[in-house]
C-alpha cells in the first residue's frame, strides 16, 4: 500500500484522534459498570464523538466525527483498515498500553512488553489475503511470544483475579437489587434510569463517576432492605464473596444439581441464593488471553497475530512458537462465588 | 425492554451460554460458522443483549467471545463439531448439541425463566437458518450499520453495505433489507444512537 505524504498525514491525524477517543464511553469503575448498568461503552463512545463538545473540537481540526466512528467500529473503507487494526485487534495500541500500565500500577513484575521491538518490526503486508494488514517481521517472534505470555499471566493474576472479580460481582448484585426494588426515594437523579427500567443514555453515563457511586453505596448500606444493605456493606468493608474454582468439565453438573445443593446451603444459612451465590466465567471479561482462530474462521487478520516466516509468508504466531501453541490450549476455570461463611460447606457438598 | 433488563440480572455468561445453546438446539445440526455468528448477532438483539463484543470484520459482525464459547462447549462435550468439504473446496463446520449439552441447555433455559423469549428465539433461529450464509452476512451487516449510523436512509444504507461488500450486488443487498421486517416480529430493540454529523 503506497501512500503520499499527505495521505499519511491524514491517516496519522485520524488514527491519533481515534486512539485518544476510543474509550471515552466508559462509565464509573470502568468495565465493571458496563454489564451492571446495562450499556455498551463503544456505543456511548460513538454517541459522544457525534455531539458537542467532541464533534466541534474534531471539526475545528478538520476531522470528520463520522470517519473516526467508522475507524473505531471497523466499518471505514479499505485505506483505513490498518488504523482499525491498530485501534482494535489482537495486537492493538490499547492492549499494548493497558498491559504495561496495569503491570506498573499493580506492581506485578512479569508484565513487561517489548514495545519498541514490536512496533519497529511491524510492516504492512502487500498481498492477499492479508493485503493492507499490519504483520510483524520474523525477528519479532520472541517479543510477540513474550507479549502473548504476558497477556496470559496478566489475565490470570490481574484481570481474572478472584478478589477483584468478587467485588465486581457484588457491585453487579447491588444494581440488580436496586433494579428489583425500584426504590424511587433511594435513587439519586443521576441513577434514575435504574428505577425507570431502561438503559442509561450516553449523557447519563457521562454524568456518572466513581465518587458518586461510592457515596451511593454508602447510602444504600443503610437501606431498610437487608439484602441491599448487606451487599453494599460487603463492598465497603471488603467482605467480598469467596471463589471456588469449578473445572470446565464440572460446569454441566454445577448448572444443575450442583447449583441446587449450593442454593440450599445458602438458604439454610440465611443468605439469599440469588444475590450471594453467583457464577463467574473467564469469558465474562473484556480482557481475554490470546486464542488463535482456525485458518477457515472469519477474518483471521484481526483475530490472529501474524508473523512473516523466513520466506516472507504470513504465519499465525502459534505456528512458529511452541510457547504460544501451548498457551492456546489453556482452559480457564469457571468460579462459583459465595460468602466466606458457607464456603467450607459448599466445598464439602461439591466434592 | 423489560426482558432485556431482566436478562442483565443473570451473569452475562449464563445468558450468553443459554442463547448459544438454544440456537444450536433449534437447528440440528447447525451448519456453518458464519451462519452461527450472524444468527447469534441478530438473535442477541431480540431480547437478550448479553453478547457485547461484536465488531465488524470482513464478513460482518463477529464475536470473539462466541467463537471462544463454541471452543469451550466442544471441550466440555456439550457440542460436537464436524467438518466437511464443499464442491468449491471450502470447509464447512457443523455443530450438533450432545445429550449432555441438551441437559445444560435445559438448565440454562430454566434460569432465563422466560418461556416466551425462549420460544421466540428458537423460532427466529429456525427462520434465519433458512437463509444462505451470504444472505445472513448481508442481513447482519445491514443491521450493524443501521445501529452504528441510525440516521442513514435506506438508500444510503444500501450504498454503505455495497462499499463494504463489493462481491454483492445492489439488488441482493436491497432484498436483504427484509431483515428489519423479520426482526420486528421477534422483539428487536432498535438503536438509540442520535445521528452523527457527516462531513466537517
Amino acid at each position: 500500500m503506497t501512500c503520499s505524504e499527505e495521505e499519511i498525514g491524514e491517516l496519522r491525524k485520524i488514527g491519533t484522534a481515534a486512539v485518544l477517543l476510543h474509550d471515552i464511553g466508559h462509565g464509573p469503575f470502568s468495565h465493571a459498570s458496563e454489564s451492571a448498568l446495562d450499556f455498551d461503552h463503544e456505543q456511548v463512545t460513538k454517541e459522544l464523538i457525534g455531539k458537542p463538545p467532541i464533534s466541534t473540537a474534531l471539526t475545528r481540526h478538520n476531522l470528520d466525527p463520522l470517519s473516526i466512528s467508522r475507524v473505531l467500529d471497523g466499518t471505514a473503507d479499505q485505506r483505513f483498515v490498518p488504523l482499525s487494526q491498530l485501534v482494535s485487534s489482537q495486537l492493538d495500541v490499547d492492549r499494548l498500553d493497558y498491559l504495561l500500565r496495569d503491570a506498573y500500577f499493580t506492581g506485578i513484575g512479569f508484565g513487561n512488553v517489548d514495545l519498541n521491538r514490536i512496533i519497529s518490526t511491524m510492516v504492512l503486508y502487500e498481498k492477499d489475503p492479508l493485503r493492507g494488514q499490519a504483520v510483524n517481521l520474523y525477528k519479532a517472534r520472541f517479543s510477540l511470544e513474550s507479549y502473548v505470555l504476558t497477556r496470559h499471566l496478566m489475565y490470570q493474576a490481574v484481570y481474572f483475579h478472584k478478589a477483584s472479580r468478587g467485588a465486581e460481582l457484588l457491585f453487579r448484585n447491588v444494581i440488580k437489587r436496586v433494579r428489583t426494588l425500584k426504590p424511587k426515594d433511594e435513587v439519586p437523579s443521576e441513577l434514575r434510569f435504574m428505577a425507570e427500567e431502561r438503559e442509561p443514555t450516553a449523557s447519563e453515563i457521562e454524568a456518572l463517576d466513581d465518587s458518586l457511586l461510592y457515596a451511593q453505596l454508602w447510602r444504600w448500606s443503610k437501606s431498610d432492605d437487608s439484602i441491599l444493605s448487606q451487599l453494599c456493606k460487603r463492598i465497603l468493608q471488603r467482605k467480598l464473596l469467596k471463589a471456588i474454582e469449578i473445572p470446565p468439565a464440572k460446569m454441566g453438573f454445577m448448572l444443575d444439581e450442583g447449583q441446587k445443593l449450593v442454593q440450599s446451603i445458602a438458604q439454610d444459612k440465611g443468605f439469599d441464593k440469588d444475590y450471594f451465590c453467583t457464577f463467574d466465567s473467564p469469558t465474562d471479561l473484556p480482557y481475554q488471553p490470546y486464542r488463535p482462530k482456525e485458518p477457515d474462521d472469519e477474518r483471521n487478520v484481526i483475530t490472529n497475530i501474524f508473523v512473516l516466516d523466513s520466506n516472507g509468508r504470513p504465519e499465525e504466531i502459534s505456528r512458529v512458537s511452541d510457547v504460544v501453541e501451548s498457551l492456546s490450549h489453556t482452559q480457564y476455570s469457571y468460579r462459583l462465588y459465595c460468602p466466606k461463611e458457607i464456603r467450607e460447606d459448599v466445598n464439602k457438598a461439591l466434592k | 425492554m423489560v426482558g432485556v433488563l431482566r436478562l442483565s440480572f443473570l451473569t452475562s455468561s449464563i445468558g450468553r451460554n443459554a442463547l448459544i445453546l438454544l440456537a444450536l438446539r433449534s437447528v440440528r445440526p447447525f451448519q456453518g460458522r458464519i451462519k452461527v455468528q450472524k444468527t447469534l448477532y441478530l438473535a442477541n438483539l431480540c431480547g437478550w443483549n448479553c453478547i457485547r463484543d461484536y465488531r465488524y470484520y470482513n464478513y460482518g459482525p463477529y464475536s470473539d467471545v462466541v467463537a471462544t464459547e463454541l471452543e469451550n462447549f466442544k471441550r466440555n462435550n456439550w457440542v460436537e463439531e464436524t467438518s466437511s468439504q464443499t464442491n468449491e473446496n471450502k470447509i464447512v463446520h457443523s455443530y450438533s448439541i450432545t445429550a449432555q449439552g441438551q441437559k445444560v441447555a435445559d438448565s440454562l433455559a430454566a434460569k432465563v425463566d422466560d418461556e416466551r423469549l425462549i420460544k421466540r428465539t428458537m423460532n427466529l433461529v429456525k427462520e434465519l437458518y433458512k437463509f444462505s450464509s451470504d444472505d445472513l452476512e448481508m442481513m447482519a451487516t445491514i443491521v450493524f450499520l443501521r445501529r452504528s449510523e441510525p440516521n442513514l436512509s435506506d438508500d444510503a444504507l444500501v450504498r454503505r453495505v455495497r462499499e463494504l461488500k463489493l462481491r454483492f450486488g445492489e439488488e441482493q443487498i436491497r432484498s436483504n433489507m427484509r431483515i428489519f421486517n423479520i426482526l420486528r416480529d421477534f422483539g428487536y430493540n432498535p438503536p438509540r444512537l442520535p445521528p452523527i454529523a457527516a462531513g466537517s
